[in-house]
């Protein structure tokens, strides 16, 4: 995420944690419709023209943090507890625009600038197609009506005097999945979108958001014993102060029954995904990708289909601690937890995962608890965990494991490796990846800058929690995932069948 | 001057990074050795994220209010 807090992700966060705090002390039926108006008090925020329509946003984003569509919903919040309450997963798509918090940007998308100087030359109105530039006032002018958009002028004019417009929501979605209709209205192609969460952190009105699990959570918590796996990028997250163990800690007074570390599935996928990279490459294919991060695995399975074979088999880490679990205690709810957005799509294809919180929906659970992480004893826990495993969650981290357990596997086999890391870079790489540049590769894949830890669901600025993860890796008791005992001793139990794909 | 900035778990969600990165930042910029303490709790949960500077609380804090807070209350620099 970015560096600052910004209003919006306090706002959503405000709604979370009230949420979770009436959920928890089973008032949230009785208490829900009072919600908007003590979260946006009388006279408003200034957000908007008016408090009525805050209030009316709020009520929006109730209904998301309830796990519901925000829209085609009755606007008594009471009625649509009960509704979440008898959902095990949250309704429809994960990424969700709230309608008439959408602020409806201008679809203009070239005007002119005070820097316009109504030179001699006149560029700009030579270049036109449409004839739609004229002088008005010394200055150029564009008729909307003649526009055709296609920028001709702003690469003609010497002055950079005309500006290109765009919606920040669509600027940020790589793969065009957001797009205006005719009413200016924001509308995602559901098909095409790739649950980044990118557009949720660009809006300025924060008129996207994403679905929450957090009351479904909090169910499992109470009627089911529920175990939670914490994804590598954990550490850190609730600032440098409180260590991964007060975290643990933590769970275990939400009522968790346990907790373990993603790492121990990562060490799995990487040890296995190193046989397969062996195995395969070259002699079967000329490149090996990762498949652990939903979103670049979606990117390839829609627009690189000469790509979609060249994927690692492996589920992702989240997948393979579930199966290892799910194994051992096919009773138990296993809710991940973690810095993505995108996970919670991945997961409802997979029955072993029941819920997904962001670590910024676990922070409003622990809020809505009254739980305060610094003051808290550190857990008592024991697991046998990898380096490598570890630092999973950062760019460059998958290259190192895969690296790491090739050299203790076939030492003299060597291999090119490249990462890529935010969707912009994945698919500059997955197209050189098409055009056959990359021979005898591994290919890394994060939709994240800076990878797991910059994701939309994360609470610190990813590059404070590289070092910490670096830290914590640093402190595991072996090196490698293949190494890991643990790990292996799963893959010999349960079979390495599940843990693939295809 | 003493500056206390909560990092209670409600305080973290709601920024109290910021605030501190925004202190070391300022601090450092102008050459200032100010007494700045991490605590974990200033009662303010609900006005998150709360600093407290010469036993005065401010909450929610903004990591400008904060800088302005800081500026008023330094001896001028004549």
């Amino acid at each position: 995420m970015s560096q600052e807090v910004s209003g919006i992700t306090k706002l959503r966060r405000k709604v979370f944690s009230k949420v979770a705090k009436l959920a928890l002390n089973n008032t949230i039926k009785d208490k829900i419709n009072d919600l908007p108006k003590e979260i946006i008090p009388e006279g408003g925020l200034g957000y908007r023209c008016c408090v009525h329509k805050e209030r009316a946003i709020v009520n929006d984003r109730i209904k998301s943090a309830l796990g519901l569509n925000p829209e085609h919903q009755d606007d008594n919040l009471s009625a649509a507890v009960d509704k979440a309450w008898s959902l095990d997963q949250s309704e429809g798509p994960v990424v969700d625009i709230l309608d008439i918090a959408c602020d409806r940007c201008p679809l203009d998308k070239y005007r002119v600038s005070d820097a316009c100087r109504n030179c001699v030359d006149h560029s700009c109105i030579n270049v036109c197609p449409q004839d739609a530039i004229v002088t008005v006032q010394n200055k150029a002018y564009i008729d909307q009506e003649k526009c055709i958009e296609c920028g001709l002028c702003e690469q003609a004019c010497p002055y950079n005097a005309i500006l290109e417009l765009s919606r920040p929501c669509e600027s940020a979605c790589e793969v065009e999945a957001i797009k205006a209709n005719s009413d200016r209205q924001a509308h995602i192609d559901q098909d095409k979108c790739l649950s980044c969460g990118s557009c949720i952190e660009s809006c300025p009105f924060g008129a996207i958001t994403y679905k929450s699990q957090i009351l479904q959570t909090i169910k499992f918590l109470e009627k089911e014993e529920a175990i939670a796996v914490l994804a590598p990028s954990f550490v850190g997250q609730f600032g440098p102060e409180v260590t991964p163990l007060q975290i643990k800690q933590g769970l275990k007074e939400l009522g968790f029954v346990d907790s373990y570390e993603v790492a121990l599935g990562a060490d799995i996928v990487a040890s296995e995904e190193t046989k397969e990279l062996i195995a395969k490459v070259p002699k079967e294919q000329e490149y090996l990708t990762t498949s652990c991060c939903p979103s670049f695995l979606k990117l390839i399975n829609q627009q690189f289909p000469n790509v979609k074979d060249n994927t690692s088999s492996l589920v992702s880490p989240m997948v393979a601690i579930a199966k290892g679990l799910k194994y051992k205690y096919p009773d138990r709810k296993i809710i991940f937890i973690g810095p993505c957005i995108a996970k919670k799509e991945e997961a409802l294809n997979y029955e072993v995962i029941d819920t997904v919180l962001t670590f910024e929906e676990l922070g409003s659970i622990f809020v809505g608890a009254g739980i305060n992480l610094v003051d808290l004893e550190e857990y008592n826990s024991k697991g046998l965990i990898s380096d490598a495993g570890r630092t999973f969650g950062r760019s460059g981290g998958l290259v190192k494991a895969v690296k790491g357990s090739l050299e203790k596997i076939d030492p003299d086999k060597e291999i090119n490796t490249i990462q890529a890391e935010g969707l912009k870079d994945c698919i500059k790489t997955l197209n050189l990846a098409q055009a056959g540049q990359y021979s005898n590769y591994f290919i890394e894949g994060m939709g994240c800058s800076g990878g797991c830890i910059g994701g939309p669901g994360t609470l610190m600025d990813s590059k404070k929690t590289r070092n910490q993860i670096n830290q914590f890796g640093s402190q595991a008791e072996i090196r490698e995932a293949v190494d890991n005992k643990k790990a292996q001793k799963l893959l010999t139990k349960i079979g390495e069948k599940p843990f693939h794909r295809f | 001057m003493k500056i206390k900035i909560c990092i209670g778990t409600p305080c973290h969600l709601m920024g109290a990074q910021n605030l501190i990165s925004a202190v070391e930042r300022y601090q450092q910029k102008n050459d200032l050795n100010l007494d700045i303490e991490a605590v974990s709790c200033l009662d303010q949960c609900e006005e998150a994220p709360a600093v407290e500077i010469d036993g005065q609380i401010h909450a929610p804090a903004t990591p400008q209010e904060l800088i302005d807070l800081i500026a008023n209350s330094l001896p001028s620099q004549n």
